[in-house]
């Protein structure tokens, strides 16, 4: 039997109350895309839910001073949309292109899909390439933690119960981008993403990159490994990459007998979005499709 | 038992009081309240037939919580066939170019179609492919319900129908 209460907050100062009186009672909804289906399945049950939806404060994209402010409630279908976005974090744009299906992402918000913290979280990669800075509240205070060492393990992040996400910054940065491979377009979790930052001296040769991939372990991951194999390659030669084929692979730790590939699949496939990220964030290059 | 909620929202222009589940989907407590062109497919927001217009936006009503849309305003196709003459004439041109044959994705169909119109959507196939990318049919093979969105988007290019 299903067995939920409800209550509704209609500020941040609110929403950080009710969490602060119910602790992991709490369940927070806002666009609810994962809430609904995780309710349906009985995975969560006997909780109180917090609906923040209605927290304007909580929502919409700027600058704020050299930084980029992206509200936790903030729909996909509004990252998507944005110039500001599209021209500061093109990774995250292009995320957003090819996030669930244009329906679920007027619903979808980026808070929740950090909360989720699934391993395909298609928005993941492109903040750790940014090294986005995630903002909390709670009623013993605000903290900002860096993104890259967040999660904790599947679904589980250092975001305590009592506390809140409020919003995203990170510096602008044109040279990323994202690639994911699905089975379909639309409404495809993830086989496995790639996202990467990436700059280029006169030569073409790799000054500086982040990588981030989704889908390939039981978190989204920095792979430090393939990053220090892309220094110095000439980001147009075909095999200049075989170094980070092999790097990337110490990277990564697919999930054996998942639905949607085998682990030698996503160990071939991950090198290859690698080299597309790279090569379109040295562009500096969005474009309007994003399928690899 | 989940705690009962009293919500007040807009329901096809009228206004209702409904007494939800905490945890309810928007598509249960219409589907309850006999709005019953809002279908229950896949409840997982994976086949898009309970698309409703919230607060003029497409959305699957069974990814919503119900409880939250307190004060919001829900417009689904069957409403909108009466009070909206984009969607009547899109509901029209679905019949036109045959676009529905067992008919259970029409109404979500309808409602992801029509929100593209009336956010300037273009006669561009490619473009109404994605928009309705959410929305399962295992009928038509979807070319004639682009087909339909397509030709309506096209009446309005030439000035013919308003969006």
């Amino acid at each position: 039997m299903k067995n939920f209460a409800f209550v509704n907050a209609r500020s941040l100062e609110e929403a950080v109350g009710h969490l602060a009186a119910l602790g992991p009672q709490a369940y927070v909804v806002a666009g609810a895309t994962n809430v609904m289906v995780d309710i349906r399945d009985g995975k969560r049950n006997d909780k109180t839910l917090v609906n923040i939806r209605g927290i304007d404060a909580l929502r919409g994209i700027r600058m704020e001073g050299a930084l980029v402010w992206v509200g936790a409630l903030t729909t996909i279908a509004e990252i998507g949309a944005s110039e500001l976005i599209k021209g500061h974090a093109p990774a995250l744009y292009m995320a957003a292109q090819v996030f669930a299906d244009p329906t679920t992402r007027n619903s979808a918000t980026i808070g929740g899909n950090l909360i989720k913290a699934s391993a395909g979280g298609d928005t993941l990669p492109p903040l750790m390439v940014m090294e986005a800075d995630v903002h909390v509240k709670s009623a013993r205070g605000e903290r900002a933690l860096p993104i890259c060492d967040i999660f904790t393990g599947l679904g589980k992040t250092r975001v305590e119960p009592d506390e809140l996400v409020t919003h995203f910054t990170f510096a602008p940065q044109p040279h990323t981008a994202f690639m994911k491979m699905g089975q379909r377009k639309s409404m495809a979790i993830s086989v496995c993403t790639a996202a990467a930052y990436a700059t280029v001296d006169g030569e073409g040769r790799v000054t500086d990159c982040r990588i981030a991939l989704g889908a390939v372990a039981s978190t989204p991951v920095r792979a430090s490994a393939a990053e220090k194999a892309l220094l110095g390659i000439k980001v147009d030669d075909e095999g200049a990459y075989e170094a980070m084929y092999g790097a990337v692979q110490g990277d990564i730790n697919p999930r054996p007998h998942s639905v949607r590939a085998s682990v030698e699949y996503r160990r071939q496939i991950v090198p290859v979005l690698v080299k597309r990220a790279v090569r379109r964030a040295a562009l500096g290059d969005c474009g309007p499709r994003v399928q690899p | 038992m989940s705690e009962k909620v009293k919500i007040r929202l807009k329901v096809n222009g009228e206004d209702v009081t409904y007494e939800v589940d905490a945890h309810m989907s928007l598509m249960r407590a219409l589907r309850e309240h006999y709005v019953w062109d809002v279908k229950c497919g896949c409840e997982v927001g994976e086949c898009g037939t309970c698309t409703v217009l919230l607060d003029g936006q497409a959305v699957k009503s069974c990814l919503t919580l119900a409880a939250a849309c307190d004060g919001h305003e829900v417009w689904t196709n069957k409403g909108l066939g009466y009070r909206d003459p984009l969607t009547a004439r899109l509901q029209e041109a679905f019949v036109e170019c045959g676009s529905v044959q067992c008919g259970f994705c029409t109404p979500g169909m309808i409602v992801a179609g029509a929100a593209y119109l009336k956010h300037g959507g273009k006669a561009d196939r490619a473009a109404i492919k994605n928009i309705i990318s959410g929305n399962l049919c295992r009928c038509t093979g979807y070319v004639k319900i682009v087909d339909a969105i397509y030709l309506v988007a096209k009446e309005i290019e030439e000035g013919r129908l308003t969006a």
